[in-house]
């Protein structure tokens, strides 16, 4: 009788809860409240400096303060200066991330100060813009089922993207959140097309274009996904059908194109040289049984292979990296395409190099740094474990093999060709497009890890195989939603 | 108390021996007005200190706004020497000046704004000449110098001498000036230049003012932009070629730390002992240092350690230490790297924002002996008049290494051997001349002297060395036990995979041909 009682209660509790609370503000709820905690309140959390947040700073008008030490990777540093006079710096780079930290430090000016800049006024712009990215996310997963199991859905957003490893991003300077912004806008709007959550698509449109631009511009190791992207815009052909829009589809995939071949033409110098150099010394020579006969084979003086193991700014080096030596015989002596000839030739090397990156495929948190304030108390360089079980899991349970990374994701084509083909024979645009995202996220987790290898060797291969994480989180995610809500290899139908 | 005792003992034996360097070490003060990066005077600073250094003099180096009232006296200068780089702009402070007109010490003012005081104690009178080019004659050399805005030269000169002539070119206005003057201990250079005949006869008026012994000395052939990644092939030829010739040379070569155990360093080090057998003595060139830190100094310490032990197991035996002059005015690179050796050779500074001090101290450090290095190319004067290559009577008043860069390719080679065959001059002989080194790397010393080696006061003969084709092994990563649990998954994961698939495979074409079946007519 009290079980019955209590069963009836709880089920009245649950309607009541799911009258007023749809699974996506529960997910944004609970990842407010998660990521709120870690990043605004004292003492914050964050990403300490690794040595490239110069890049930004200079160009932003931002300043290490007096009293600041310059290289902190020790402690996050949460105040900057804001340059007042004219700005000699230019831009080291090509980058959609200034526009997110002007946004920021505009804020900062009205609300906050005209002189100081408070990293936590980046991290609440990005919070802002990542709440609703969780929320179309969540919607895209459930859309149209109102079933129990969508709460089940929203937790595990909330268990994957609330996880610390990626929101301790938004209280630094890197460049990681907004990939992680524009992958799940892109996303998001992109299922949501699909299932046709909107009566109007243009504003949803606008959103996957913009936010893949942004995602693409943001670094240049992002240009090649140009290329998965596309797939994916193509797809967004089964969806309309007038002459006109489907021109502009075919425009806005010319642009999505076009930003790619900016962002790599763009790459200054200084950047190709160094990529250039590890790729060499961090990657063929490090794995290479023998690296002499490798450059000699490549028409590349023998003796260069001294340099294996070191990077470009390396110190105690025979002669600097920029001399005109260096650059005539050795850096431009090669570039991508010598180095996948090599790797071609040694598929045993380069399958070692692949496991290194695979290795690193799911490490999310960057080890390197601190995530505490010097004012915590904490010891230098020390981790926040707070809300990372997610990450830590992946990191040390995702087979880290790249054969994996392979047999995983054609598994996931395979599953999702299946309801393509009756997405084709139905013409049911949503199971065309789902699969046209799986192929896409294939393509950028494979190329993501070989572009990785051939771009910069090891060099800081986690943060370059960044995308590998979320876009796997991404396609787990999809896959345990379908599944939740039977609809893998059927039709979406409104319950 | 014995430890007190002892401790007592050394520092009072460190009291002793202190005092007693110092007061055999001359300092100058060179007190410049700017840097004037824009012209790149900055390089004219660098070739005065390495000048001075060379004829071991302490030097320290201000701008002169930084003078304090009493310095000259305060720190025992010897002499002072006045750069005006940067004359539109009037850097001065009258302490300096005040200071300087009661020093009685040498004194040298190089470039314009010669006051009263200086004019009176050199016994000359000066003028301003506009928009005019010079012929610089000296030791009967000429060279055309570059069109000048606006330069102070001597028009009466009662006592001294005058180092070189200032000719102008116009031959109605046949008016001749004095280049360097030189009355007593007080000089005076209009303008100061790097290279060419200026350069020398510059060299000479400071040397004569300075130096005590002022000789001439032969200069030192010296191969630069030797690296363990340079063309070895080349290296070879080239020292080849000078054996032949009979020309002793020196080469300041760059070393590694790392992958010593590669076939490609053991190569570098056959070309070295090559280069010892054949008449060529080696300086080890500093390293390349992009940023420092505190712990910049033990480390540098360490890779210098590491790269001496590692030339020296090989019998490469480095007479001295090269280095780009600035790593001589600091404090952490100076005792670091530069302390080795009582021998250093000092290589033009880079580019400004290229230089990465440790700890700058503006104070240069002596040694028993220590080359000023000077490009071969900047003697090579054929355009602007005499080409000081072909004079066999050249004067170098300071030891001085004519640098020439190893070249990278084979029409470089060729174009080397020219240039060394066509010069006509004597070069320096460490064998035959009193060129004795010493080089202490922890309990070992190593010596060089009249052509021979030793290793801890014991004669060595320097083999060709046979090029060790070791077997390159990969260092085993290391693994942690739980790595073989992760591995083993890793493969569970991969061969289930592979099984759910070939299930799905076959689950899709039963399932297709169950499908069509419905469909078919029975």
């Amino acid at each position: 009788m009290v079980i019955q009682q209590f069963k009836s209660k709880l089920k009245l509790g649950y309607s009541w809860f799911a009258r007023h609370i749809s699974p996506a503000q529960f997910a944004v709820i609970l990842a407010a409240l998660i990521i709120g905690w870690l990043l605004f309140v004292p003492p914050i959390h964050g990403y300490a400096d690794n040595g490239d947040f110069y890049r930004v700073m200079y160009s932003n008008g931002l300043y290490h303060r007096l009293g600041q030490a310059y290289n902190h990777n020790a402690y996050v540093v949460q105040t900057y200066g804001i340059m007042r006079y004219f700005n000699e710096h230019q831009a080291t780079l090509f980058s959609s991330q200034p526009l997110f930290v002007q946004l920021a430090i505009g804020l900062n000016k009205l609300f906050y100060s005209r002189t100081i800049f408070d990293i936590r006024f980046l991290g609440l712009v990005y919070y802002l813009f990542y709440l609703g990215a969780l929320y179309l996310l969540t919607e895209a997963l459930t859309f149209p089922a109102k079933r129990s199991q969508n709460y089940l859905v929203a937790l595990a957003v909330v268990f994957v993207f609330a996880d610390s490893s990626l929101t301790l991003y938004f209280n630094s300077l890197f460049a990681e959140p907004v990939m992680l912004l524009g992958m799940l806008y892109a996303f998001s709007a992109f299922l949501l097309l699909a299932r046709g959550r909107y009566r109007r698509r243009w504003p949803l449109m606008l959103t996957f274009f913009v936010s893949v631009i942004l995602l693409i511009t943001v670094k240049q190791q992002n240009a090649p996904l140009a290329l998965s992207f596309a797939i994916m815009s193509l797809a967004l052909l089964a969806l309309v059908q007038k002459r006109h829009n489907r021109l502009f589809i075919y425009l806005a995939t010319l642009l999505v194109l076009g930003s790619g071949v900016a962002t790599y033409m763009l790459i200054t110098k200084d950047f190709n040289d160094i990529n250039g150099y590890q790729t060499m010394t961090r990657g063929v020579l490090l794995k290479s049984k023998n690296p002499e006969k490798a450059l000699s084979e490549g028409g590349i003086d023998r003796q260069f292979a001294l340099l294996k193991g070191t990077t470009y700014y390396q110190n105690y080096m025979p002669l600097s990296t920029r001399s005109a030596y260096m650059q005539k015989n050795l850096i431009q002596r090669y570039n991508f395409t010598w180095v996948l000839k090599h790797y071609l030739r040694h598929p045993d090397e380069f399958s070692t190099m692949l496991n290194l990156v695979a290795k690193d495929g799911q490490l999310t948190q960057v080890k390197a740094v601190g995530d505490y304030v010097a004012a915590s108390g904490q010891p230098k360089g020390a981790q926040t474990h707070y809300f990372t079980l997610y990450s830590t899991m992946m990191g040390a349970f995702f087979p880290r093999k790249f054969a994996f990374y392979v047999l995983y994701t054609f598994t996931l084509i395979l599953v999702y060709a299946f309801s393509a083909y009756q997405g084709f024979k139905e013409h049911q645009p949503e199971m065309i497009m789902r699969f046209s995202f799986v192929v896409a996220a294939t393509t950028i987790i494979l190329g993501v890890m070989v572009v990785a290898i051939v771009g910069d060797g090891d060099a800081d291969l986690a943060k370059h195989v960044f995308m590998v994480a979320i876009t796997s989180d991404l396609l787990l995610l999809l896959l345990g939603s379908d599944i939740a809500n039977h609809r893998l290899w059927q039709p979406i139908v409104s319950s | 108390m014995r430890r007190f005792l002892i401790g007592l003992l050394l520092i009072l034996g460190l009291l002793w021996v202190v005092p007693a360097q110092a007061a055999v070490t001359p300092k100058v003060l060179l007190a410049y007005d700017s840097q004037n990066i824009n012209e790149q005077a900055e390089r004219k600073v660098d070739s005065v200190q390495r000048l001075l250094t060379s004829l071991n003099l302490e030097v320290h180096t201000i701008a002169i706004d930084q003078y304090h009232k009493g310095d000259l006296a305060r720190y025992d200068f010897q002499g002072v020497i006045t750069m005006i780089n940067w004359p539109q702009m009037k850097f001065s402070s009258h302490h300096f000046v005040k200071d300087r007109q009661q020093f009685a010490g040498v004194k040298l003012h190089i470039g314009p704004q010669l006051v009263a005081d200086e004019q009176q104690a050199l016994d000359v009178q000066v003028k301003t000449v506009h928009h005019q080019q010079f012929y610089l004659t000296a030791n009967r050399h000429q060279q055309l110098l570059p069109f000048s805005d606006s330069i102070q030269v001597v028009t009466q000169k009662n006592q001294g001498r005058a180092i070189g002539t200032l000719k102008t070119q116009i031959p109605t206005q046949q008016s001749q000036y004095p280049y360097g003057v030189l009355n007593g201990h007080n000089g005076f250079l209009p303008f100061y230049q790097r290279k060419g005949l200026s350069f020398l006869a510059a060299s000479q008026l400071i040397s004569e003012l300075f130096g005590e012994q002022a000789g001439q000395q032969a200069p030192l052939l010296t191969l630069t932009h030797v690296t363990p990644v340079s063309k070895l092939k080349y290296l070879n030829q080239v020292s080849q070629f000078l054996y032949q010739q009979g020309i002793p040379f020196a080469v300041s070569a760059t070393s590694i730390q790392v992958n010593t155990d590669m076939p490609a360093f053991n190569r570098y080090m056959r070309a070295l002992q090559k280069i010892e057998n054949r008449n060529g003595i080696i300086f080890l060139q500093t390293p390349e240092i992009y940023d420092t830190t505190k712990k910049t100094g033990p480390k540098l310490g360490k890779v210098m350690y590491r790269q001496l032990t590692d030339l020296t197991r090989h019998q490469v035996i480095p007479v001295g230490i090269s280095t780009v002059n600035y790593w001589n005015q600091d404090d952490v690179y100076r005792a670091r790297a530069l302390d080795f050796s009582d021998y250093v050779l000092l290589l033009a500074n880079p580019k400004a924002k290229a230089k990465v001090y440790a700890r700058q101290s503006n104070t240069g450090g002596v040694y028993h002996r220590a080359y000023y290095a000077l490009p071969a190319r900047s003697l090579a004067t054929v355009k602007s008049g005499t080409d000081l290559t072909q004079q066999s009577e050249l004067q170098f008043n300071v030891p001085t290494a004519v640098t020439i860069s190893l070249p990278s390719t084979k029409k470089g080679v060729a174009s080397l051997k020219r240039q060394i065959k066509r010069t006509r001059w004597n070069w320096y002989n460490p064998a035959t001349a009193n060129f004795k080194t010493n080089l202490q790397i922890g309990n070992q010393a190593f010596r060089y002297q009249s052509g021979s080696y030793f290793v801890n006061n014991q004669q060595i003969v320097i083999p060709a060395m046979q090029v060790e084709q070791k077997k390159q092994s990969q260092p085993k990563p290391y693994k942690a036990a739980m790595n073989g649990f992760f591995d083993f998954q890793s493969q569970v994961l991969i061969v289930f995979i592979i099984i759910v698939l070939v299930i799905l495979v076959v689950f899709f074409f039963i399932g297709r041909r169950v499908y069509r079946n419905m469909f078919r007519r029975k």
